[in-house]
């Protein structure tokens, strides 16, 4: 019996210490839990797949135990909800006004890691701080905005491909107008960062006025699509002729069209802009976020976003063809001011949306460019009429909202901005107001133009 | 089952369907009522309207036909699109009826029944890039075949009529299923008296056929008359033109959440009760029709009716074209999930099958397909227990709710989806915000399965219906004189004799619920990439198509998988679902749906 025991009690020390090395050794090597994290963003899926899977074959996910990571494509609008409800670790993606609107709000958590500070001024990363001075959001990334020609669509009416969002005031670039089609194809602002990025910089390249104006004959020669993938794909496949797209989408449309598509560098018009992130204010995984963080700022990370989206990282790789690309765009950047479009991007884009976008407004806006160009073409209209045409059409409207008469000026706009997203009776009845402004004009304008 | 226990069934069932199905609305109409003066300005009449019915213009390519419609504005732009659609689909599916009641056999069940039939498959969205795919000024499929061989020119369909186009060729097999149906089933005695007193072909059509299809014809109109009222598809593929968005569904969805703010729109729902208001009454209006003919049982061919030779060869000729043009929809969606980069051109560029193995590979597209093959058989299941319950206490009871009951069946149809989605997310999210899982933001998809069983119980309890009708009392009261208690009198006996009903409800039923687009769009309109994100195959469908129009391939082969998986693996479940509640043995219940009895 004692043998029997003293066997027993060999075997179960051995198994103990077997086990024990072994849950040592498991333990050295995999983090005490296993961590999911959640990122909103507005990257497309597929683009968010594909960055899932760099960084969870990373060794910074191994080392942090993240086992998966999820990243969610939302409407900006319900951030804040994803912030509050603690279901989202982090922001990734989106604009300048976005995240600094997230971090007035408080929906975002200070970066305080020691770490990954030193980390961010070490590769000259940049870094957005709240009135306390704390780092809000940083940018891990920039990219850049232009345009992407269809040559195909534009040979079909023997067009150029145009140097500068301005070439399309040239009344040759409103001939697919006259055959029912559209050379543009712009997507809603609101629901495309590309489009409201479009717009800022026409509005602060061309001014207040001019550049709405130009926006309106780009109303007038628009499909308004309801994303700026369509509008990607509509130049990819022919659709349309030209479309504001961000470098990757450009480069994609280039790829989808079989070498039909072209990304364009504006003449002096390339808009700049950072690829953001930030964490969620109630996020349960702040370590981990933190990490995320890190390896975005790192040599795999920067080489993912490169080589993903064509971002231009903080540390260059080597060996793509980025390099040769942001060549071109090098001496062709306008100088963006972001906080100065962060005061009036709200009322732009409601405006727009009213006057240029909505379904009435536009079919009157490209009967009254049509009528127009058809007079022009018959030699009814001078160059310079069309020009004075162009500026009765665009020029910021004046509309009554609740009895008081307001003309859309830029202080006008700064002075609602903040009004227009938090208040939706009266950003409904801005939008009334002013498409029904624009309506009026409109027809007035082809009322006129019929007599001729 | 007492009439005690029967009343509370029912009455369980009635609160349901309320809280579910009528309650979101009624939120949002409350949300509403404090701005209901504001609202006054979304409802305008554009006299005259915008646009043209048709311009030529001379393209470089030849001369091109293009139609795009009038445009009066959102309200009359949905009323004309419905009234329009209704008029044309039900026009063409009284022709093709009529010409099917002149076939024998295999030709009449062919396009009587199966052609339409598959023609009816519900493809959300994918129907219409196939549309835009056969259409489309310059990659058109007709255009480049067809239409410019032929004649010289092109056409091509833009705007509003693009929607109407699109509606036509997809509601249509649903019109001509119902008036088929119904016109199979009426009493071939009718016609021999009718014969044998001399009547001819249209004698008997003008005389019997019509006066006696008068239900049929009201209630398909109505529901078309519905179904292009509430229709998103259409409007979302050809929304780059001005008039195509210039419809209540589009600008309700579109506007329902505003980017920045996200505050509701107050335009959204003044359009999403506009619909509902509309809807219900034109619901109201057929309803005693609805009721009568609504989703009746395929039965054996009864009625036939010679024909002309030179009429009977122009009928089958229209029908033909009908049926081929609705039909090839389906079938180009079949041809997309098994090539790639046909899409924008005329031929494929090879032939595959790596979209159903991208399907089953990809996490986002295979927990889309599992997604949905789940929540379809918990809907299901969901969907028969009450529309038993209720067709039982309708027809087998003397109940003072039976007729609460029968009237609140045809609600589904009448309340649009788009009406259900954005109540649901206003009332949940508002009620449960910022508590975990109860949010359907955080947790959306018992809000889908309830949406879908309150949206698509209509499909079974028809069938469910139809086959209470059928069957005697006879056996139950036999069953009942035996000893055997109320309730397993409603399982053993009643529930093995409707199976065949059950089975085409639940294939029905599981077809629609696979294919819900509006309300599963709005609960789950975002979604994430991992492997585990909670959305059924509509929304990835819709996501993936903005994102890159070319996942048309990949994303059919989704819908037609998930279409097969889902119908089968319901109608397995309900299989075993009635064998373990009647006690019925499975093999016995085969010979009973073969129509072979099977004693011992």
């Amino acid at each position: 019996m004692r043998h029997y025991l003293i066997l027993i009690m060999i075997v179960a020390i051995i198994v103990a210490s077997i086990a024990g090395i072994l849950i040592y050794q498991y333990m050295s090597r995999t983090p005490s839990r296993e961590v999911k994290l959640t990122v909103v963003t507005r990257l497309a899926p597929e683009e968010g797949a594909a960055l899932r899977e760099r960084f969870l074959n990373s060794s910074v996910a191994r080392e942090y135990g993240i086992v998966d990571i999820e990243f969610i494509k939302e409407d900006i609008a319900k951030w804040p909800i994803y912030a509050e409800e603690g279901r989202a670790d982090l922001f990734f993606i989106g604009g300048y006004a976005v995240y600094k609107d997230l971090c007035e709000k408080g929906y975002l958590r200070p970066i305080e890691d020691p770490d990954l500070l030193k980390t961010i001024e070490a590769i000259g990363a940049m870094a957005y701080r709240d009135v306390n001075g704390r780092v809000c959001f940083i940018a891990t990334a920039m990219t850049v905005f232009s345009y992407t020609v269809n040559t195909e669509f534009l040979e079909k009416y023997q067009l150029p491909v145009p140097r500068k969002w301005s070439d399309l005031m040239r009344p040759e670039f409103s001939e697919p107008l006259l055959a029912g089609e559209a050379l543009v194809s712009f997507p809603k602002p609101s629901k495309s960062t590309t489009s409201a990025r479009t717009i800022q910089l026409i509005l602060q390249k061309y001014g207040w006025v001019d550049g709405w104006v130009l926006l309106t004959i780009m109303g007038a020669n628009s499909f308004i699509v309801e994303s700026s993938e369509k509008a990607r794909d509509d130049v990819a496949l022919g659709v349309a002729g030209i479309a504001p797209t961000v470098l990757v989408y450009g480069i994609r449309a280039e790829e989808l069209s079989g070498g039909k598509a072209k990304f364009i560098v504006a003449e002096g018009e390339v808009l700049p802009d950072i690829s953001p992130v930030a964490i969620a204010k109630n996020t349960g995984n702040l370590r981990e976020a933190y990490a995320f963080i890190k390896w975005l700022l790192s040599v795999d990370g920067q080489r993912a976003l490169a080589e993903l989206f064509y971002y231009m990282p903080f540390i260059k790789p080597e060996g793509t063809k980025l390099e040769e690309i942001y060549e071109g765009v090098k001496g062709n950047i306008f100088n963006y001011d972001p906080e100065d479009a962060a005061q009036w991007e709200r009322s732009a884009v409601y405006y727009f949306e009213a006057t240029i976008a909505d379904p009435d407004a536009n079919t009157l806006l490209k009967n009254t460019w049509r009528k127009a160009m058809e007079l022009y073409k018959r030699g009814l209209l001078s160059q310079e009429d069309l020009t004075e045409i162009a500026h009765k059409l665009g020029e910021p409207l004046v509309a009554v909202i609740g009895g008081e008469v307001v003309h859309f000026t830029k202080e006008y706009a700064v002075s609602i901005n903040k009004r227009l997203a938090e208040d939706p009776v009266f950003r409904s009845e801005f939008i009334d107001a002013f498409r029904k402004a624009a309506i009026d004009r409109y027809s007035a304008l082809l009322r006129s133009l019929e007599f001729r | 089952m007492n009439i005690n226990g029967l009343n509370l069934a029912l009455s369980l069932s009635i609160v349901f369907i309320f809280l579910f199905l009528i309650t979101p609305v009624i939120y949002v109409f409350g949300y509403l009522l404090p701005h209901i003066s504001e609202c006054a300005r979304y409802f305008y009449v554009k006299l005259p309207p915008d646009g043209e019915v048709f311009r030529i213009y001379e393209t470089r390519d030849g001369p091109l036909i293009s139609f795009t419609g009038l445009d009066f504005g959102p309200f009359l732009n949905s009323i004309f699109l419905s009234i329009s659609s209704a008029s044309v689909i039900v026009l063409a599916a009284l022709l093709s009826s009529l010409t099917c009641l002149g076939l024998r056999g295999f030709p009449r069940l062919l396009m009587g029944y199966l052609i339409p039939f598959i023609a009816a498959l519900p493809m959300p969205l994918l129907s219409g890039y196939a549309v835009l795919h056969l259409f489309h000024r310059d990659f058109g499929l007709l255009n480049n075949l067809v239409i410019k061989p032929l004649f010289g020119f092109k056409i091509a369909f833009e705007g509003i009529i693009g929607v109407f186009i699109y509606q036509v060729l997809n509601f249509y097999p649903i019109a001509h299923l119902i008036l088929f149906t119904y016109m199979d089933s009426i009493d071939r005695v009718l016609i021999e008296t009718a014969l044998s007193l001399g009547d001819g072909g249209w004698g008997i059509i003008r005389k019997i056929i019509l006066p006696l299809s008068k239900p049929a014809i009201t209630a398909t109109y109505s529901l078309i008359m519905i179904l292009s009222l509430e229709d998103l598809g259409g409007p979302i593929v050809f929304s780059r033109y001005n008039s195509a968005r210039n419809v209540l569904s589009y600008l309700a969805y579109y506007d329902f959440i505003s980017e920045y703010g996200y505050t509701i729109s107050l335009r959204s729902l003044a359009y999403v009760l506009t619909m509902c208001c509309i809807a219900l009454l034109v619901f109201a209006f057929s309803w005693k029709s609805i009721k009568r003919s609504l989703y009746p049982i395929v039965s054996p061919s009864k009625v036939y009716i010679e024909y002309g030779g030179f009429t009977k060869a122009m009928m089958l000729f229209s029908t033909t074209l009908f049926h081929l043009l609705s039909l090839i929809i389906v079938l180009m969606i079949f041809g997309y999930s098994i090539t790639n980069n046909w899409f924008g051109n005329l031929l494929p560029s090879r032939i595959t099958m790596e979209n159903y193995l991208g399907v089953l590979t990809n996490p986002y597209y295979s927990r889309a397909f599992l997604n949905t093959v789940i929540y379809s058989a918990v809907s299901v299941l969901l969907i028969l227990v009450l529309s038993y319950v209720m067709a039982y206490g309708v027809y087998r009871s003397r109940s003072t709710l039976s007729a609460i009951i029968d009237s609140i069946t045809g609600l589904p149809i009448a309340i649009p989806g788009i009406a259900v989605g954005i109540g649901y997310f206003t009332m949940f999210h508002g009620l449960f915000r910022g508590i975990p899982f109860m949010s359907p933001l955080s947790n959306p998809v018992p809000y889908l399965i309830l949406a879908y069983t309150v949206r698509r119980f209509t499909y079974m309890y028809r069938p469910l219906s139809a086959g209470l009708q059928k069957v005697g009392v006879n056996m139950e009261e036999q069953s009942l004189s035996l000893g055997a208690n109320p309730f397993k009198t409603a399982l053993s006996i009643t529930l093995p004799l409707i199976m065949g009903q059950l089975i085409a409800g639940s294939m029905i039923t599981s077809l629609y619920v696979s294919t819900e687009f509006s309300t599963s769009v709005i609960l789950v309109g975002g979604y994430g990439v991992m492997a585990s994100h909670p959305a059924p195959i509509t929304p990835v469908i819709f996501n993936s198509l903005i994102y890159n129009p070319l996942l048309v391939h990949i994303t059919s082969a989704l819908i037609v998988l998930t279409l097969l998986t889902s119908t089968s693996f319901s109608l397995v479940l309900v299989f075993l679902l009635v064998t373990s509640l009647s006690g019925v043995r499975a093999k016995n219940l085969v010979y009973m749906l073969s129509g072979r009895a099977k004693t011992g």
